[in-house]
């Protein structure tokens, strides 16, 4: 066979893909040097060659890491994703952004200052009452991050970031309650004694109010450590919230074009 | 990396939140490299590439493989909006076969490193002009999409796409050659 004006084809490609030796071998000598006709061919997306070799992938991989620019952080993103895959409606949001979403939410809701309603008790036997308290901040769309108080009103972009105190461990849910739909729980939490931000590992825990649309209330149940765990277990499965519990609400309203609380 | 990737392909929430941090802007980046695709596609390009991915994670065989995995998830769906609904067909069919994708051993010819070091040589040899420009620009530099490049050069949509094509097709070419050359020995 006349070698001179061989290049990649669909032909070449079913050999290489089989590994025919002497393919093999011609195009492992030719493609070390520039060739129009075979980059032509391997640029044409349309009617794509099959990719047997996973070169699509090798190539992208090296192209967006040649520049190696930091990856800034995207909670929003995260939070329509995760609503997509239909999960509770949580954002995280981790890194530096996070960090300054937590010295603000220390500064502008204080423990004591923010709380929605009474602290909620509850004694375990001979215990002292484990009490509850929950704040919250929102950020913005346009990056702000600003304390969130009882029936404030948010535009459907914000993130909720919560802060809870605790007068002891506990184990504690999150859930979100709306009018006319059943109660979702959107997280489950261990909680430390003293004031924190509520966190799901290392990230910060938030909730998007992306497609809310009127009143949405957040409630922080909790029992005690050593509690028996039967009653978590019945919230876990079926969202509703004991009236008996020890719970922290949150009431807001998502309404659009209200850019600020 | 592996781990959070596995616990991912489990329905671990907080994992599925880090892979989408740790990977969101490589994403954005092949997105960004369709200068028919503006801003608010660009995102719905990422939304569908991550609730796409973080479905079929249980599939994937095998974790090291899934960076280059979503990658491709991203540029097929960067190509289908950028083109019509046979495209679309296409598409469809060519990523259902995706995540039955494994993973074989790289030679050392083909390291991640090694591969950057393949760019950053190609865009090099490029002669002086517009196809180098462009390819420093996106690649390099990293900050414009191909249609912020073509409005700062003054060139259509197309002309950029395209010379971002042709330069990834040589980034092929070379890897296509190492590829081979591993397995002559």
């Amino acid at each position: 066979m006349d070698e001179t004006g061989r290049h990649l084809d669909a032909e070449n490609q079913r050999a290489l893909e089989q590994r025919d030796p002497e393919t093999v071998r011609y195009f492992a000598a030719h493609l070390a040097q520039p060739c129009e006709t075979c980059e032509a061919f391997l640029a044409h997306e349309d009617g794509a060659p099959d990719d047997a070799f996973g070169l699509e992938a090798l190539a992208d991989e090296a192209l967006v890491e040649v520049s190696s620019r930091p990856a800034r952080e995207d909670a929003v993103g995260w939070a329509r994703v995760r609503r997509r895959l239909n999960a509770p409606r949580r954002a995280w949001l981790s890194g530096g952004l996070a960090a300054v979403a937590a010295v603000l939410l220390a500064i502008l809701v204080r423990p004591g200052t923010g709380t929605p309603e009474r602290p909620s008790t509850q004694r375990l036997k001979g215990g002292a009452p484990l009490v509850l308290e929950l704040m919250a901040a929102a950020r913005l769309p346009d990056g702000e991050v600003r304390a969130v108080p009882e029936d404030a009103v948010l535009p459907p972009q914000a993130v909720v970031l919560l802060r809870y105190h605790a007068s002891e461990s506990a184990n504690a849910l999150l859930v979100r309650e709306a009018p006319g739909v059943p109660p979702q729980v959107l997280g489950r939490h261990t909680l430390t004694p003293g004031t924190h931000d509520l966190r799901d590992g290392e990230d910060l825990a938030g909730v998007s109010l992306e497609d809310e649309q009127g009143l949405v209330t957040l409630v922080l149940v909790a029992w005690p450590e050593g509690s028996d765990p039967a009653a978590l277990e019945a919230v876990m499965a079926g969202g509703q919230v004991p009236p008996d519990a020890v719970q922290a609400r949150l009431r807001l309203r998502v309404e659009s074009g209200h850019a600020a609380p | 990396m592996a781990e959070c990737i596995r616990r991912a392909a489990r329905g671990d929430q907080p994992a599925c939140a880090q892979l989408y941090q740790r990977f969101h802007a490589s994403v954005r980046r092949v997105a960004q490299g369709y200068a028919a695709l503006g801003t608010a596609e660009v995102e719905d390009v990422v939304q569908e590439t991550f609730v796409r991915a973080f479905r079929e994670l249980p599939r994937l065989q095998h974790p090291r493989a899934f960076s280059g995995w979503l990658l491709t998830i991203a540029r097929h769906h960067a190509y289908a909006l950028s083109r019509g609904a046979k495209a679309r067909e296409r598409v469809e069919e060519s990523m259902a076969r995706e995540a039955e994708v494994t993973a074989p051993a790289l030679p050392p010819s083909l390291t991640l490193e090694r591969r950057v070091a393949v760019v950053r040589a190609l865009i090099e040899e490029l002669p002086e002009g517009p196809e180098k420009e462009t390819a420093r620009l996106f690649y390099l530099e990293g900050e414009l999409s191909a249609r912020e490049i073509a409005e700062r050069l003054g060139l259509g949509k197309s002309a950029v796409t395209m010379r971002l094509e042709r330069f990834r097709a040589r980034v092929k070419r070379e890897l296509l050659a190492r590829l081979l050359a591993a397995e002559v020995g």
